[in-house]
């Protein structure tokens, strides 16, 4: 099937995709932006209170001030010294016209915030935050765990408790996983690095095949638009053309996929990163290996399709509407594919890892979280082949009628008949 | 007379549509061959279907003898009506893709492209983006698209349609060049001077009918020995109202007329005479391409295929 001609399109297809601006940025910028993404809530919480912070709180109890006071030295020497705090005792009605007396320093942001823990927040732990910005969750974070931990302190001072028993009764449980799996004795710490790899893989997966479909879709209606589709038929096929074009595409799509997957080797095989390790990853080469086997196949298939599509329409707009069911058959494998790392060994990831296209998107987040049998990861590839020789023909059939048709937008029942056209 | 290309009674339909209706010609090696027609009478959709670009519902297309496939392909070289290049590719990178499409590579297709362009005077432009180029050069680097992978066999669909005058000539120049290195020639046109002036063998398509084929010399004499092409002063309407007319196009100053059987041209003349016609000249040998056209065509309801080898 790939002779003379459709390798000097695939070279061609090869070149026009690689060499861009927009292929190179994308493939240089997701890493960075899927990395940054899981960075950035903990840079927030580094540098989040990136303005000094002045917190007031008044305690109805002036008992509870000492206890406080501490509490919060100990966070403020430790965590932020961007927040400094002054303590108070006044009650509900003092706290009115103090408020109101303090209006003018807190709407100038002197003060950030007023805390008030009334009397009976000793019984139901509700106290009060005043503030121009109420929602600021990092006052919380920071706040809240602390003036509870006083609370308690307070609160069991003289009823006979060790320090020993108040630590225990306050600490959460931790679940450590282990797994248990034909590969290996005994059981094996389970990693968070896996988890992350599940939906790392799904995503990489999602816009891999979204990205370089989208960008052949366009390739097509390209050819098609400026009719050079007929210059090229007078030398090739119409199915020399498409398997070149596919070809083609589908080899950029596996350079990027490379490239971006290099990092994640990286980081998690390298010993010059300092990960936290349980985020070291529990994986052996052979799920690379099928995760790029299982990518590859994925493309074919679903090129072919978004082939098909841009040779229907002769503009991008028109095309952009006319992709949704190419769309949905790669949006919802990939929730799923994600959705499973909730719970990888049930029914649903199970039956999904071996439907056409959902397998695509699911075996290998699947693989990544769990010991997947050896005979299931035989099953996929021939489901994979078979899709692929039936969407291939359908597409083909649309293809070769569509890349002609030009001017009035078809429907999709004319499509439809093109499929029976003889051409 | 070899020939090098015969379409056989090929039929294709578009849904109810019939573009084209049991095609038949047949073009000899070495002749330059118009495809005459106006426009939607169903040149470019038999074209397509000589180049194996569309499948025939019925009928075939035959290359020395052989049906059409790849190899035709391998040596044809097909200009579209509707032109078309990746504009973001460089001239050079360009010309090499399409020759590469036909099987040709290497060294001798960039020393051709070289020298081509050199003639074209774009030898300047070779690295620069297609999208770059006026509109005229990026017509003088789709022909050079063409005929760089040097084809035994070229078809032009509607070539001569938005080129300016300089490109014109240029691609009749190499139409004529291609001719004398004993290429066939196709091409498809609803522009008779320039079909008249070229074409040495022509099919005429309606409503995806052929009317008529063969060749131009002897369809002219035939046409020829019954019409008078006459220029005149004075009135000759009362012709309408004569039984040896069989039609006129009359356009004031000059017309083509069409006598019933050719005896009667003498007493045509005769009678403008006697009629006091002032009779500037009075050719009874001569027609032009475009009256042939306008009287097969223009006739009502007269579908009857003129063969003439």
């Amino acid at each position: 099937m790939l002779n003379r001609r459709s390798y000097t399109i695939l070279k061609r297809e090869f070149m026009a995709r690689v060499f861009t601006k927009g292929f190179i940025l994308m493939t240089i910028l997701l890493p960075l932006f899927m990395f940054g993404s899981m960075a950035i809530p903990t840079m927030m919480m580094k540098f989040g209170g990136e303005k000094k912070s002045h917190i007031r709180i008044i305690s109805e109890t002036p008992d509870l001030i000492p206890t406080l006071k501490a509490s919060f030295d100990t966070l403020s020497s430790q965590k932020s010294r961007d927040i400094t705090f002054e303590y108070d005792s006044l009650d509900s009605v003092a706290l009115g016209s103090d408020l109101q007396e303090l209006r003018s320093d807190i709407l100038s942001n002197k003060i950030s915030g007023v805390i008030f823990i009334p009397d009976r927040a000793l019984a139901d732990k509700q106290i009060a935050y005043y503030s121009t910005n109420p929602n600021n969750t990092m006052i919380f974070m920071h706040i809240g765990s602390v003036i509870n931990r006083s609370l308690v302190d307070y609160y069991f001072r003289d009823k006979n408790i060790s320090k020993e028993d108040l630590d225990y009764a306050r600490q959460g449980i931790d679940f450590k996983k282990f797994r248990i799996s034909k590969k290996k004795e005994g059981a094996e710490e389970e990693s968070k690095g896996n988890e992350l790899l599940a939906f790392v893989f799904s995503f990489l997966l999602y816009m891999g095949v979204i990205i370089i479909g989208s960008g052949l879709m366009q390739s097509v209606i390209e050819e098609k638009a400026s009719r050079i589709i007929e210059v090229l038929l007078s030398s090739t096929h119409a199915q020399e053309l498409m398997v070149g074009k596919i070809i083609g595409a589908s080899l950029s799509g596996l350079l990027q996929m490379v490239i971006w997957i290099i990092p994640v080797l990286f980081v998690s095989f390298s010993a010059l990163l300092v990960i936290p390790p349980e985020f070291h990853l529990k994986v052996d080469s052979g799920l690379f290996i099928y995760f790029f086997i299982n990518y590859t196949v994925g493309l074919f298939i679903y090129l072919g399709l978004f082939a098909a599509v841009g040779s229907i329409f002769d503009n991008s707009q028109d095309a952009q509407s006319g992709t949704w069911p190419v769309a949905l058959l790669v949006a919802i494998p990939f929730m799923i594919g994600i959705s499973i790392v909730m719970n990888p060994g049930s029914i649903l990831s199970e039956v999904c890892s071996f439907l056409p296209f959902f397998t695509i998107f699911v075996m290998p987040a699947r693989m990544a979280l769990i010991d997947v049998p050896t005979w299931q990861l035989l099953v996929p590839p021939i489901i994979n082949i078979l899709t692929l020789t039936v969407t291939f023909k359908l597409a083909a059939k649309i293809y070769r009628v569509g890349i002609l048709m030009t001017g009035k937008k078809p429907l999709w029942s004319d499509v439809v008949k093109w499929v029976r056209y003889k051409y | 007379m070899s020939v090098a290309l015969e379409v056989r009674e090929v039929c294709k339909n578009f849904g109810a549509i019939k573009a084209v209706d049991r095609v038949s010609f047949v073009v000899p090696e070495g002749s330059i061959f118009a495809i005459l027609g106006r426009n939607g009478a169903g040149k470019t959709t038999t074209i397509r279907m000589m180049m194996n670009i569309y499948l025939p519902d019925k009928g075939e297309v035959f290359f020395r003898g052989t049906k059409v496939g790849q190899e035709f392909k391998n040596k044809v070289g097909y200009l579209p009506e509707e032109r078309g290049l990746y504009k973001k590719m460089k001239v050079m990178d360009l010309l090499r893709f399409f020759a590469e499409l036909k099987g040709k590579r290497g060294a001798e297709i960039t020393h051709r492209a070289k020298s081509y362009l050199e003639r074209f005077q774009l030898s300047d432009r070779i690295k620069d983006k297609v999208q770059d180029l006026s509109k005229g050069n990026q017509q003088k680097i789709q022909f050079l698209a063409t005929i760089l992978h040097d084809p035994e066999f070229v078809i032009l669909d509607e070539p001569f349609s938005g080129l300016d005058p300089i490109n014109t000539n240029l691609l009749k120049d190499m139409i004529l060049e291609m001719k004398q290195q004993g290429k066939a020639i196709i091409f498809s046109t609803h522009l008779m001077d320039f079909a008249e002036k070229l074409c040495d063998h022509l099919a005429l398509i309606d409503q995806g009918r052929v009317v008529l084929s063969g060749s131009l010399s002897q369809i002219k004499e035939e046409f020829s020995r019954r019409h008078v092409h006459l220029v005149y002063k004075g009135d000759i309407s009362f012709l309408h109202d004569l039984p040896i007319i069989d039609k006129i196009e009359d356009f004031g100053n000059t017309a083509g007329i069409r006598v019933k059987d050719p005896g009667q041209i003498q007493e045509l003349l005769r009678l403008l005479v006697a009629r006091g016609v002032e009779v500037k000249k009075f050719d009874a040998d001569e027609i032009s391409l475009h009256e042939i056209f306008v009287q097969i065509t223009g006739d009502t309801g007269e579908k009857t295929s003129t063969k003439i080898r």
